[in-house]
């Protein structure tokens, strides 16, 4: 009897171990859903206004690829869905950084599985 | 005359561009005429500074800086800069403020220094050095800061009138002045070393910006970014030239002997 307890549990341990790597994979193999942000800011005029507002911006939480195009009059960044911020925030930091912020889009790009990456 | 002729011809003005190439144009009676445009691959220079007679450029689109020979080729690229500004040099050193991380590196003996940060700073725009006194511009908080073993004080607060900065960036120190490019207030303002505003030059000269300066013998360079132009002032602010051919953008000016160095 003794040793069927035993038998019993060490199956179940073995069953909840390969469960939870079970489940890690799965987790590791989805990432995070990803946000591209492209707002017009206009009054960037020279590469201090460039660099001032890629300074802002990349304080944000979770930011990634900022990138001002001074030309264009354009910033864009990348953020997970969970981190995404608000156009009011995100109108306020323009301003706070001299600009004046212009049209603001959010579109979610297609999570890539990990041996797509 | 012929001594007068020949001088004139040796102040050459020496363009870093990373623009096509230009042909050389003919030499004007004017105290500055255009020299040549010494070209560099893919780089956009935003300033430039001599040190130990080696030209030496701020790249910050690379996170870099270089030292480039007469002929644009790269000797030297110190990389991992967050976004290099206008430079500073003082006996043998290189002093490089980082924009993005209000730090100052500086580069002597072949090796750079680890980060140094600048307290209270939000986007260091460039450094001048005289003996043991630094002074920094602080972008965005539209200041000057003068530090020294005699202790630290900042010069400017945000407007738009006499002694008031709006986006300074960039600084010289000469003759017991401190010149500061007040970007968009499109002028350069003068303070004595205590921080007493002196005067502002170039306010009625429709500056678009003012990105860079430099003070070298008894002259005044403003480089005018968004109107593709240098300015010649002397030092009470009279205009005497307005240099325009053979660069776009201009962000700094350097000066060695009788000739002048544009990066644009």
């Amino acid at each position: 009897m003794k040793y069927r307890i035993q038998s019993y549990s060490f199956l179940a341990l073995t069953w909840l171990t390969l469960f939870l790597l079970s489940d890690t994979r799965i987790h590791a193999q989805e990432a995070p859903q990803k946000v591209f942000v492209r707002m017009e800011v206009d009054g960037l005029s020279c590469p201090f206004c460039t660099y001032g507002l890629e300074k802002k911006l990349k304080k944000i939480d979770g930011a990634k690829e900022v990138f001002i195009d001074l030309q264009a009059g354009e910033a864009t960044f990348i953020v997970t869905k969970d981190k995404q911020p608000s156009k009011e925030k995100l109108e306020k930091i323009v301003k706070d950084a001299g600009f004046v912020p212009g049209k603001i889009s959010f579109s979610e790009i297609k999570a890539k599985k990990e041996d797509e990456r | 005359m012929n001594a007068k002729r020949i001088s004139l011809i040796a102040l050459l003005a020496l363009l870093i561009s990373a623009c096509s190439r230009k042909e050389i144009r003919p030499v004007q009676t004017e105290r500055w005429v255009f020299g040549r445009i010494i070209e560099i691959e893919g780089v956009h220079p935003l300033g430039i500074t001599i040190s130990d007679g080696k030209l030496w450029l701020p790249d910050p689109d690379h996170k870099r800086v270089l030292q480039v020979d007469s002929r644009g080729r790269i000797v030297t690229s110190l990389s991992g800069l967050e976004r290099p500004m206008h430079m500073a040099a003082r006996a043998g050193k290189l002093f490089i403020p980082e924009y993005t991380s209000d730090s100052l590196r500086v580069y002597e003996y072949a090796r750079l220094t680890h980060q140094r940060a600048i307290a209270q700073v939000d986007a260091l725009a460039a450094i001048a050095v005289i003996d043991d006194t630094l002074v920094m511009v602080d972008f965005y908080n539209h200041r000057i800061l003068v530090q020294s073993p005699r202790g630290s004080f900042s010069i400017g607060t945000e407007g738009h009138d006499s002694g008031e900065l709006y986006y300074p960036t960039d600084v010289d120190m000469h003759e017991g002045r401190i010149y500061v490019a007040d970007a968009y207030n499109n002028c350069v303002q003068v303070f004595d070393l205590l921080g007493n505003f002196k005067r502002m030059i170039g306010r009625d000269d429709s500056i678009g910006v003012a990105a860079g300066l430099k003070v070298s013998g008894q002259e005044l360079f403003i480089a005018d970014f968004e109107g593709n132009r240098v300015l010649v002032y002397d030092l009470e602010g009279n205009r005497n030239q307005t240099l325009t051919r053979g660069f776009q953008s201009p962000t700094d000016i350097e000066r060695a002997g009788d000739t002048l160095y544009v990066s644009n």
